[in-house]
């Protein structure tokens, strides 16, 4: 009795650590995926949000792909910067692989194709590979074969490169998938026993299982039933024990079909109930597609008709959903054996022709054979002999074509060759023949040729001094274009400057001459503006000016400003520049805003900190500039300044050359500003 | 006693807002206003001004020829250059011709006043990018090393204003008094226009627009 209490107290407190374990390990992940959702709300446009959508995204793709793929869009709606590179790569390759799961095989290459491309910018040498992958993937499913070995053979040498094994095996695995889908059996095997090796080497579970199962199929195909079912359940094993439920699905699936071969119906049925409760669960339309036709071939076996029909009418629906014309194909043809068994030959011969109509859309042969086969009987039991006859004809005569092919390839061959031969002594004929000749004529040919060579030359050289003066003709009449521009922009300028400048002197005076006069803060903002507009128009002028294009020039100008703003109101600054800067060139875009924003920050910290000390610091590393300016003064409530403009006018600026802005500021402690730019 | 002045500006609204301003202050008084610079040296002479402010782009006779005339009689007084840029090579040229020193157009209402002070008393304020032009200008004469002469100290001063930093910095990089640094620069500026000088009678020597003995330039 006391035993009996004891075991239920001992499971009832396991049980309630267990919920309550569950529970909070969900809360925690709720609570994570809320300070996620914040952090992304808040900072739109900084790069911590971009990551907490990619983050949200990982998190959700398990259970739910569809909101995962709504964060991972968010995530790629961002500008892409350099800064987080690698990570908007590997979000481009997710949103790939999950469209890839949902059937939609277009958008997925789309995404691929954006992964791949920005990767190879980037040199990021495992995203391009994942790319590949992806890509070649989807041009398995939809039939494409040469272009599917295309890129795995352009992802092999970088694996090998990276001496990434997994990723090596990986590539061999949907190598094996290529040849498989040509049926070329042996080649097949072979990739994927060299694939299931180097997964074993890498300890790598999820790999093994998928290598394992697929030569299990192999195995099957080839009828060796033994090998297939341990092949299997091996790879089923390991699957379960790694939690893959794709290859969990996958084992279930196999080992229905061998089953099916061995007519042990129930438990193939069994088998494939699990997989279609697997494949449902997680959205995978195509898998489910095929699962279905799985179990109507069974039920056909087992001359359930009316069930057999069911079964494949439901992967038909999901088929078209996806729009696979070659699962199409098979689905019809699935419901046209169903509907011949259930008498209704108008019905089977519709939808035959239908499944020929898509087999031949994806260049299956074998189906569309087997479809004229099948015609070709159904109209013979209706007694409608002479379409028997034409469709039996079709039928023979593709299948002729596919089984002569290789024997056409080397009748070719020996042909060719026995032609050669015959050619052969023609010729040692006609050669001995020209020997005679050609003495004389070479004497005469070697006059002919030099006199065409010369003419060639003659003209060649004609054309290239044609184009040279052409060119220059071009490049002077640009010259002189230039230079009128240029004059015409300089006179602009100068009555711009000189009027503007008049403004400003004129404006001065009329304040001194009545200072109280109610005009007077009008008259001091004409002053203000004109000022700031002669300010813009130099700050125009230094930047378009192509010889101001290296840093050197930049940051002497920043020290001039600095020296002009912050002297005037003695405020010790530092200004440090670490040597390393020396070379870099700044494009026009990024030396007028790095200026700017440089400006913006310096006036802040003279104009409104109140402080007594500024420190400037400039530093290079690797590809990126890093700018800080520091002040000792009073601080800012950063709530407050959000909607100024200064603040966010210097985030414009930042984000136009893509760099980054950081400010930190606390009240009574100082301000300091960071922003890095990137110099390619 | 007011110091006497002579505007040449083409622009009519700011040669007219120049002399309002010069005549609010006491200090100053404007002698002539002129839009050309085409009768520079008999209005000099008539009108005996103590110092010049010249626009330097001007159309027919500009700036830095006008400059040229002037100091070609000896007349030695401050001479102002008036610019909207001051990376223009322009400004750099009449320097050498014997320009004392230049303004900015949109300093002009801030700083019009102390500029002229400053040149009455001797100085000769120098920017980074003129700096940078005369180091530049060095750099294109390969046959001479040090063609103005500079004292390796000159040549320090020189190479840090270049860089930008503001004579206080250069003051506190070579631990000098701003002062120190202020005549250091004067000294480059009278160099160059020596050098100037003395490359233009060369030239005209060259080209037997003068005769050797009696250098005397009308």
């Amino acid at each position: 009795m006391f035993f009996a209490r004891y075991s239920f107290l001992k499971y009832s407190v396991l049980i309630f650590l267990f919920v309550a374990g569950y529970t909070f390990c969900l809360y925690a992940q709720q609570t994570k995926v809320d300070s996620l959702l914040v952090i992304a709300q808040e900072n739109k446009g900084d790069v911590s949000s971009f990551r907490a959508f990619k983050e949200l995204g990982g998190l959700s793709e398990k259970n739910d792909a569809r909101q995962a793929m709504r964060y991972y869009h968010h995530a790629i709606e961002f500008p892409f910067r350099t800064v987080y590179a690698k990570e908007f790569v590997q979000v481009c390759n997710s949103l790939g692989e999950l469209y890839h799961n949902t059937g939609q095989y277009d958008s997925s290459l789309l995404l691929y194709r954006q992964g791949m491309s920005l990767a190879q910018k980037f040199n990021l040498s495992n995203e391009i590979v994942n790319a590949y992958k992806g890509i070649s993937l989807n041009y398995i499913r939809q039939s494409q074969i040469d272009s599917a070995r295309l890129y795995l053979n352009l992802a092999l040498p970088i694996s090998i490169q990276l001496q990434d094994f997994s990723m090596q095996a990986d590539i061999y695995n949907n190598l094996g998938n290529v040849s498989l889908e040509e049926s070329k059996y042996p080649e097949a095997l072979t990739q994927f026993i060299k694939a299931a090796n180097i997964y074993e080497k890498a300890h790598d579970a999820d790999g093994l299982g998928k290598a394992l199962v697929n030569i299990g199929n192999i195995e099957n195909i080839l009828d060796h039933y033994e090998k297939a079912l341990d092949y299997t359940k091996r790879a089923l094993r390991i699957s379960e024990e790694n939690n893959s439920y794709a290859n969990i699905a996958y084992c279930h699936r196999l080992l229905a079909r061998i089953y099916r071969k061995q007519k042990n119906y129930d438990q193939a049925l069994n088998e494939y109930q699990q997989a279609i409760t697997f494949y449902h669960k997680r959205s995978d339309r195509r898998n489910e597609s095929e699962t279905y036709q799985g179990i109507g071939n069974i039920y056909y076996d087992l001359k359930q008709y009316k069930e057999a029909l069911r079964m494949h009418e439901k992967s038909l629906e999901i088929a078209h959903s996806i729009s696979s014309p070659s699962q199409m194909a098979y689905s019809y043809s699935g419901i046209g054996f169903s509907w011949r068994e259930l008498k209704n030959f108008n019905k089977a011969v519709a939808y035959f022709d239908s499944s020929i109509l898509k087999a031949r859309e994806v260049k299956n042969r074998y189906l569309v054979m087997d479809a004229y086969e099948v015609k070709s009987a159904i109209y013979a039991e209706q007694k409608n002999y002479s379409e028997a006859l034409k469709f039996h004809q079709l039928f023979s005569g593709l299948r002729d074509s596919l089984t002569q092919d290789e024997n056409r390839q080397a009748t070719e061959e020996l042909e060719a060759r026995y032609q050669n031969e015959k050619k052969q002594d023609q010729i040692e004929l006609l050669q001995k023949d020209r020997q005679l000749k050609n003495i004389s004529l070479r004497q005469g040919r070697t006059v002919q040729t030099a006199m065409v060579i010369a003419f060639l030359l003659i003209i060649v050289i004609g054309v290239l001094i044609f184009n040279r003066n052409k060119m220059i003709n071009q490049a002077k009449r640009q010259m002189e274009i230039e230079r009128v521009r240029n004059q015409i922009a300089r006179d602009l300028h100068d009555d711009m400057g000189s009027t503007l400048s008049s403004i400003n002197i004129i404006s001065q005076l009329a304040i001194k001459e009545n200072p109280s006069s109610p005009f007077a803060r009008y008259l001091q903002r004409i002053g203000e503006q004109s000022s700031k507009m002669m300010e813009s128009m130099a700050d125009m002028v230094w930047s378009i000016n192509p010889d101001n294009d290296t840093l050197q020039k930049t940051v002497a100008r920043m020290k001039e400003f600095s020296a002009e703003i912050l002297e005037p109101k003695n405020v010790n600054y530092q200004f440090e520049v670490e040597e390393s800067l020396n070379g870099a060139t700044l494009d026009v875009a990024k030396r007028k805003n790095l200026f700017l924003v440089f400006k913006e920050a310096v006036n802040n910290a003279a104009k409104y900190s109140e402080g007594t000390s500024v420190q400037i610091h400039i530093s290079r590393s690797g590809n990126e500039l890093h700018l800080s300016v520091q002040d000792n003064g009073k601080g800012f409530d950063p709530a407050k300044a959000q909607n100024g403009n200064g603040l966010r006018n210097m985030k414009t600026r930042a984000s136009e050359i893509n760099a980054s802005l950081s400010m930190e500021t606390v009240p009574g402690a100082g301000t300091t500003l960071w922003m890095n730019v990137p110099l390619t | 006693m007011a110091t006497t002045i002579i505007v040449y500006e083409d622009n009519e609204l700011l040669r007219e807002s120049i002399g309002s301003m010069l005549a609010y202050n006491n200090q100053f008084e404007v002698s002539g206003s002129y839009d050309n610079v085409l009768k520079v040296n008999e209005q000099i002479k008539a009108l005996q001004p103590d110092v010049i402010l010249m626009d330097i782009d001007m159309p027919e006779l500009n700036g830095i020829e006008a400059v040229t005339k002037i100091r070609s009689t000896g007349w030695d007084k401050p001479i102002l250059m008036l610019t909207v840029f001051d990376d223009n090579q322009h400004v750099f040229d009449a320097i050498c011709a014997g320009a004392s020193g230049y303004l900015l157009k949109k300093h002009i209402s801030t700083k019009l006043f102390d500029a002229i002070d400053e040149l009455q008393s001797g100085g000769a304020p120098m920017s980074p990018s003129i700096a940078r032009m005369v180091i530049g200008s060095m750099h294109q004469r390969p046959a001479q090393v040090n063609p103005y002469g500079l004292t390796a100290r000159e040549n320090d001063v020189l190479t840090s204003l270049s860089k930008g930093n503001s004579y206080k910095l250069i003051a506190a990089e070579f631990g000098l008094s701003i002062d120190t640094v202020r005549t250091h620069i004067k000294s480059i500026y009278e160099k160059l226009q020596v050098h100037s000088q003395t490359e233009a009678v060369a030239k005209a020597l060259n080209e037997k627009l003068i005769r050797p003995t009696g250098f005397h330039i009308p």
